[in-house]
């Protein structure tokens, strides 16, 4: 058993983690700040392969408000504002500070950040995960690399640090904290991926496949409360390659066409924007279309000149290099043939939608002693890479402002710790035992099929009704009984143990909010087929929590809270 | 205005500025930001105008010098300038503007001017990222010694360093010291007994009081590194007591007979006599032969009580030691492998070693010389000289000292025999120096000398005669000469060394140290060989090595150094790659598992940071920061060839003073090839250089060991990474030449920026 | 089938507890095989290529494959890391060529 001791622990150190970890440090710098993480900080999280863009960065001429109004209608005109306006006050600081620290972003001939669109600047990200792990580094925190993060440290309801083991040394760590956050992302592989098949692309996703919701499993098995899990993100990708279009598309005007050469989304979705349409728009156009028979649908690149493709190319380069050796691989000449696009499998991101924690303004969450940040925390959409800094910004300064009221450090249970060991190394026990179970594996596959078939997952074009959802349900519920039977051969294999055992309890949770949520308020995030319409008695959050004793999951809604003015459709 | 660098450039009576245009150069410099004072001079190393720099400093104008001059091979001591103005050697940086600049570029004034600006750029940025913190350290260490082998070479070392104040510890694997010295009979040319120095080295050895002797014990593991070694010594059971007062009763009860050489039998049994031996004075027991307590006719019969045969645990303790002697010696060749002599198979045939123990009064026959299998006196000798030696199928090398040692021993034999008729059978008689006059004496006592290597050793089965059969190549007849004993000089091979001290062999296992830089350190800082573990040598030879170690391990204990490798932890990933490969195992891990340099070890090749795949850890001189004001390149797009080349210091950037190779090429001095780190090169390329080449010694003649190796294998992967690429491998290259081979390199850098053109401007240039 | 190890290249980082590439792996993928001491990938299909692992090898031992699922052979896409800028070479199934080059960090 490895036990320490900590001021503050941050549980992932990814984008928000290490924002967290700078600013406690630089809030107090005699604190000691630990970081679990169960790969390596320098290329762990979505940050791998680097980034192209910062798609939250306020310019001069935009405010902190305009940001609310237009986030707000792309999110169909629900999203937290409070948190929202503490976000946006704090955005443009961690971007900065990022440049100043190495990360290269692109100016114009005033030497300020040159505009790629509304709140895009371009950024060469390749390398951008290192200097800020080199960061964390310099101002002193402690990581714990290669350590998987199982569960938290209760005291008396409250969180007082967290347990895991290590997937390298395969030693069980305890860590008690004075303060946690919460900073392990969102949630992908919950559904299966279309390029999926036994022999490859298992983790041809857009989202980074080791991000599994760990975060919020923890809090839900502990009774968090969650929010807007319904809320999916389903996102318009290349196809088959399922990587990321977006910031591409808007940044170089290539509009969405389908095989007969129409405008889809300036077209038939004028009312809505057009090609600026919100993204749920953007991600349900192009199944429509294949539906329809129109497909299949492409984004437009074939008006791009020559120096635009490479731009093109480096960005990609700078975000996700294999992309283009997808295009190589292909012989293509995106000037001659447009590249295609589709709606991914679905993810729960905090950090585009707004599914995670439930939390106040300081990023608590409705567990003492508990702090969220990042793609983890709910409540703000459209965060992305610079909203979920700002939220590691928040999430310390509220972290520290906890530690300083607090009082002693709470007394370990022993008891706690036993359980934990015995349900963390089950699945290694048992293949020592009985030798014989269910591999991790089959079970995630298993999972996956049931939530693409029933819950509306990429080849269901994310349609969904009531029936299929309690189909869902009742499967997730035996699944999550049959963990029992999980083994493990080696660490590895027990990570991904603990990777399903995770996934279950977050897509038993998603499932209960989409069956709540009885509207089609976001067609392609949640396609509800038997209530195709919106229903106003639902323009609220539907939240939930889970009874730590029970199991039984409360589902239940809280009223919207406007604050700055506006229609909440319209940006 | 504060401090700031000084820029001197040296006229050198006009031979530097008529081919640099040093004004020119001047009005770019006074620009740089840094440099506060920028200076033409006629020639810097006069007094008047080196007094004029000193009179900068210590008005505080000043704080670090380039001084653009000759070569830094060329007055090195003219600017040391600490007694006079305090400014530590690290703060001034030295620009080649004339070997390598003024005179390398002959018509060619723009060129040479645009290198030298290039070079003093390199040299100005060097000084702005040096701290000048780098303080010499006197080493820290505990001032005790491990001497590995307690022969004459070990004990000459141990003796040496007692004398010196260091405490020493010696370890010996036998029950005795003095070593193979100890069972010769006399040695030449004087014919003296070898015990008497024996007990000389013995008695310095023990009345120092800072001497502890371990006998029966080996050394088991080793870690660590110059200043700090952790041993563990493995002791193996006497088996007899201190309180053995040497009655020798004991042997003479003990039932057990072993053979120590096939043919000799009755030599030695499970008891062990320290006959011979000078220290200590005690019986010891062969605890594999002796067959123990069931037999103990030893136990009842010692009078002391000092033999108990239960008494088999080995013992294990640890010692920490600033450095370790090896001094584990050699042992003859198996000469049982040369069938046709029939070692082993014949009576009466014996190794030069056998016969020693033979003549000698402690031998099986109280040092009678006759047949110890019938007793016949052996009054005619015949000698095998190079047998199994200088033999492609058993050893390739000479010995050199088996001829002085048969000449030698024909005397043992004619002492004993007025009469004698000796023979010796030789290829060549190697008895070089002052041996030579033996080798007439002996001839004229007499010694029959064929130039022939035998055919074969037979017993005659009528007169039981050995008989040695020859073709005589002088002579060209066949001879056959008869005798009673046949004495084949066999050679030397080394006592095997363990893998653990991670020591450079050569071919055949012994550790020849590098002359001239270290000649007894094993290529392991803190690691010393002495004696003939170095390689074949006879007493003299090995007491004159032994005592050369303990000087340089004196020299290490003492040693001040200012050169240690920097390492960024924040950046660190503990691979530990440079931990395995520095040459000198002057990296040890901390606490945390990040590589701890030591100072005094480090010989600053470079190696760590030419191999450090982060880039975390380098010499003084070569952060990423001085690194990278190298590499900014020239302007994208730009027309001109462009090569960056990095020269070792010791023989490459010498080995270029004074020739004449093309302007393209901007040389920087390196420590060794080794030192270079693959992203240097990857950044030059990135930045637009056309080409890069690393110069330095060929692999066998690197001063570091293998540092030119190491620069060669990370090129070859360099090269596969560019051919995949569809970039061509042959813009970056490795040289190597010797100091005095310039002439070459100039000509293959010619070659290297010919090529260059041909290929057209880097593909990374239009990026 | 990403990623390739090139054994020819690789010295398992010579041969330490952990390469610097079974460091580095976002995914806990790549292995050390302390028989051959050589890495590899212990599941190509989990592999999300990121391209850590060929950006931290020191000797450009892995080069990343697309699973055949997205593309034929045998396209391309290697990098040349430098201390702020890093070179892409693309090379598609037609034998075309191209390079990128731009900065990764901001000078000092």
């Amino acid at each position: 058993m490895a036990y320490r001791d900590t001021d503050i622990l941050i549980i992932g150190a990814g984008n928000a983690g290490c924002y967290a970890a700078i600013e406690a440090k630089r809030q107090n710098p005699d604190l000691k700040v630990t970081l679990m993480e169960k790969a390596h900080i320098d290329r762990s999280g979505c940050l791998a392969g680097g980034m192209d863009a910062i798609n939250t960065y306020i310019k001069p001429n935009e405010s902190v408000e305009s940001l609310v109004r237009w986030s707000r209608a792309q999110a169909g005109g629900i999203l937290r504002e409070d948190l929202t306006l503490s976000m946006a006050a704090l955005l443009n600081q961690a971007v900065e500070e990022w440049e100043a620290w190495g990360l290269p972003i692109k100016k114009d001939e005033d030497e300020e950040y040159l505009a790629r669109g509304r709140w895009d600047i371009t950024i060469r990200g390749s390398e951008m995960k290192v200097i800020l792990a080199e960061k964390v580094r310099e101002y002193g925190c402690e990581v714990l690399n290669r350590v998987v993060t199982t569960n938290y440290l209760l005291s008396g309801g409250r969180v007082i640090g967290a347990m895991g083991f290590g997937v390298r040394d395969g030693k069980f760590y305890v860590v008690r904290a004075g303060a946690t956050i919460i900073a392990t992302g969102g949630a992908a592989g919950l559904y299966k991926p279309y390029t999926n098949d036994g022999v490859d692309s298992h983790h041809q996703l857009w989202y980074s496949p080791f991000n599994v919701g760990t975060g919020y499993a923890m809090g839900i098995r502990t009774g968090a409360e969650m929010t807007s899990f319904e809320m999916r993100w389903c996102a318009v990708r290349t196809k088959d390659f399922n990587g990321p279009i977006d910031t591409i598309s808007v940044g170089y005007k290539t509009p969405m066409i389908n095989a007969k050469g129409e405008k889809i989304l300036s077209e038939r979705y004028a009312h809505l924007g057009g090609d600026a349409a919100p993204r749920y728009i953007r991600a349900n156009a192009p199944m429509e279309e294949w539906l329809a028979g129109r497909g299949p649908v492409y984004v437009d690149t074939r008006h791009m000149k020559p120096e635009h493709v490479r731009d093109l190319k480096t960005d990609y380069l700078n975000e996700r290099p294999s992309f283009v050796l997808f295009l190589a691989a292909r012989g293509q000449d995106i000037t001659q043939e447009p590249i295609e696009v589709y709606g991914s499998d679905p993810y729960i991101v905090g950090g585009h939608t707004m599914s995670g924690y439930w939390v106040d303004q300081n990023r608590a969450t409705t567990l003492p002693g508990l702090f969220a940040c990042g793609d983890v925390c709910g409540g703000v959409p459209n965060k992305f890479v610079g909203g979920c800094a700002a939220e590691g910004l928040l999430a310390a300064r509220g972290a520290v402002g906890y530690l300083s009221s607090s009082g002693e450090r709470d007394h370990v249970d022993e008891g706690q710790l036993t359980a934990e060991v015995e349900r963390v190394f089950a699945p290694m026990f048992r293949q020592t035992r009985e030798g014989d179970g269910v591999a991790p594996r089959e079970m995630e596959e298993r999972m996956q099929r049931l939530m693409d078939e029933y819950a509306g997952g990429v080849h269901q074009f994310y349609r969904m009704n009531r029936e299929r959802l309690e189909y869902a349900k009742k499967h997730l519920s035996l699944l999550k009984e049959q963990t029992k039977y999980l083994i493990a051969r080696d660490l590895h294999e027990l990570m991904e143990a603990h990777e399903v055992i995770d996934r279950l309890d977050v897509a038993e949770v998603l499932v209960h909010h989409l069956l709540f949520r009885e509207e089609t308020r976001w067609p392609g995030w949640q396609n509800r087929v038997d209530f195709p319409g919106v229903d106003e008695k639902l323009d609220c959050f539907v939240n939930s929590r889970r009874d730590p004793g029970t199991g039984e999951i409360l589902v239940f809604t809280r009223p919207y809270e406007q604050i700055v003015p506006g229609d909440r459709t319209k940006p | 205005m504060p401090a700031g660098i000084g820029v001197y450039l040296c006229r050198c009576f006009g031979r530097i500025s008529e081919k640099v245009d040093l004004e020119r150069l001047k009005s770019k410099v006074v620009k740089w930001k840094g440099v506060s004072e920028v200076r033409v001079l006629t020639a810097l190393c006069r007094p008047g105008d080196l007094a004029s720099v000193v009179e900068d400093i210590n008005a505080g104008r000043v704080d670090r010098l380039v001084i653009g001059a000759c070569s830094p091979a060329i007055h090195p001591e003219s600017f040391d300038l600490l007694p006079v103005s305090g400014l530590a050697a690290d703060l001034v940086e030295r620009c080649n503007l004339r070997e390598q600049c003024a005179l390398a570029h002959p018509g060619d004034q723009a060129g040479a001017t645009t290198q030298a600006l290039s070079l003093l750029k390199l040299g100005v940025a060097r000084l702005k990222a040096a701290s000048g913190s780098v303080t010499p350290e006197a080493a820290q260490w505990n001032r005790r010694v491990l001497v590995v082998g307690g022969g004459i070479a070990g004990l000459a070392a141990a003796g040496n360093l007692a004398r010196g104040g260091v405490e020493v510890v010696v370890v010996e694997k036998r029950p005795w010291l003095g070593g193979r010295v100890a069972q010769l009979h006399r040695y030449y040319p004087r014919g003296c007994a070898p015990r008497c120095g024996l007990a000389v080295q013995i008695e310095r050895l023990l009345q120092s009081g800072r001497v502890s002797v371990h006998t029966l014990a080996q050394v088991a593991d080793v870690h660590g590194t110059a200043g700090n070694f952790q041993v563990n010594i493995r002791q193996y059971p006497r088996l007899v007591g201190q309180e053995c007062t040497g009655c020798g009763r004991c042997e003479a009860v003990c039932p057990v007979v072993t053979d120590i050489s096939k043919g000799l039998p009755g030599w030695r049994k499970a008891v062990l006599s320290p006959a011979g031996a000078v220290y200590p004075q005690a019986f010891a027991i062969d605890g594999q032969a002796c067959r123990g307590p069931a037999c103990g006719r030893c136990v009842e019969i010692c009078p002391a009580g000092a033999i108990d045969l239960e008494k088999k645990e080995e013992k294990s303790f640890n010692i920490d030691v600033a450095a370790i002697v090896i001094a584990t010696g050699t042992a003859p060749y198996d000469v049982a492998t040369l069938e046709r002599y029939g070692y082993g198979r014949l009576s009466g045939v014996l190794t030069s070693m056998d016969l020693e123990f033979l003549a000698s009064p402690n031998g099986p026959t109280g040092g009678r010389l006759i047949r110890p299998a019938d007793g016949r006196p052996a009054r005619r000798g015949a000698f095998i000289q190079c047998a199994g030696s200088r033999d492609d199928k058993h050893l390739r090398y000479c010995s050199g000292i088996c001829c002085p040692v048969t000449l030698k021993q024909t005397r043992y034999i004619r002492d004993a025999y007025p009469d004698a008729e000796v023979t010796v059978f030789y290829m060549d008689m190697r008895v070089t120096g002052h041996l030579e006059a033996m080798y007439r004496q002996v001839m004229e006592e007499g010694t029959v000398f064929i130039r022939g290597n035998p055919l074969g050793v037979a017993r005659n089965e009528a007169t039981d005669d050995l008989e040695v059969a020859a073709a005589d190549t002088l002579s060209g007849r066949r001879v056959l000469v008869r005798a009673d004993l046949v004495v084949l000089a066999a050679g030397l091979v080394p006592e095997p060394i363990a893998d653990s001290y991670r020591l450079v062999k050569d071919g055949f296992g012994f550790v020849p140290g590098h002359l001239p830089c270290s000649p007894t350190e094993g290529r392991r800082a803190g690691i010393f060989v002495a004696g003939s573990a170095q390689g074949p040598m006879d007493a003299g030879g090995a007491i004159q090595s032994a005592l050369a170690a303990s000087a340089e391990c004196l020299a290490l204990l003492d040693q001040r150094s200012a050169l240690r490798p920097l390492l960024d932890k924040t950046k660190c990933d503990r691979c530990k790659r440079c931990l395995e490969e520095c040459p000198y195992g002057a990296i040890t891990l901390d606490r945390d598992g990040y590589p701890e340099p030591n100072g005094t070890a480090c010989r600053g090749c470079g190696v760590c940071q030419g191999g450090c795949p982060l880039r975390c850890i380098c010499l003084p001189g070569f952060s990423s920061r001085e690194v990278a004001a190298c590499l900014e390149g020239p302007s994208p797009g730009g027309e001109e060839v462009r090569v960056m080349a990095f020269l070792c210091a010791n023989d490459a950037y010498r080995a270029l003073d004074g020739t004449v190779y093309p302007v393209n090429v901007l040389p920087v001095a390196v420590p060794c090839a080794g030192a270079v780190n693959m992203g240097w090169i990857n950044d030059a390329l990135l930045n637009g250089w056309d080409g890069v080449i690393v110069a330095g010694c060929r692999p066998d003649e690197c001063h570091y060991g293998r540092g030119s190796e190491l620069a060669a294998s990370r090129m070859a992967k360099l090269q596969e990474t560019l051919r995949s690429m569809q970039v061509e491998a042959e813009r970056v290259r490795v040289l190597t030449c010797g100091i005095g081979e310039g002439g070459s390199l100039a000509a293959a850098m010619a070659d290297f920026v010919r090529r260059l053109a041909e290929m057209g401007p880097s593909p990374f240039k239009e990026c | 089938m990403p990623p390739r190890v090139k054994t020819e290249k690789c010295d398992g980082c010579r041969a330490q507890k952990e390469t610097l590439c079974v460091l580095i792996c976002p995914g806990d993928l790549m292995v050390l095989d302390p028989a051959s001491g050589k890495a590899y990938c212990r599941s190509e299909r989990d592999c999300w290529d990121c391209m850590s692992c060929v950006k931290s090898c020191p000797h450009g031992a892995i080069e990343t494959r697309l699973p055949y699922q997205l593309g034929y052979y045998p396209a391309k896409l290697i990098p040349l890391v430098g201390s702020n800028k890093i070179s892409w070479t693309v090379m598609d199934i037609h034998g075309n060529v191209e390079r990128f080059t731009f900065k990764t960090r901001n000078d000092d």
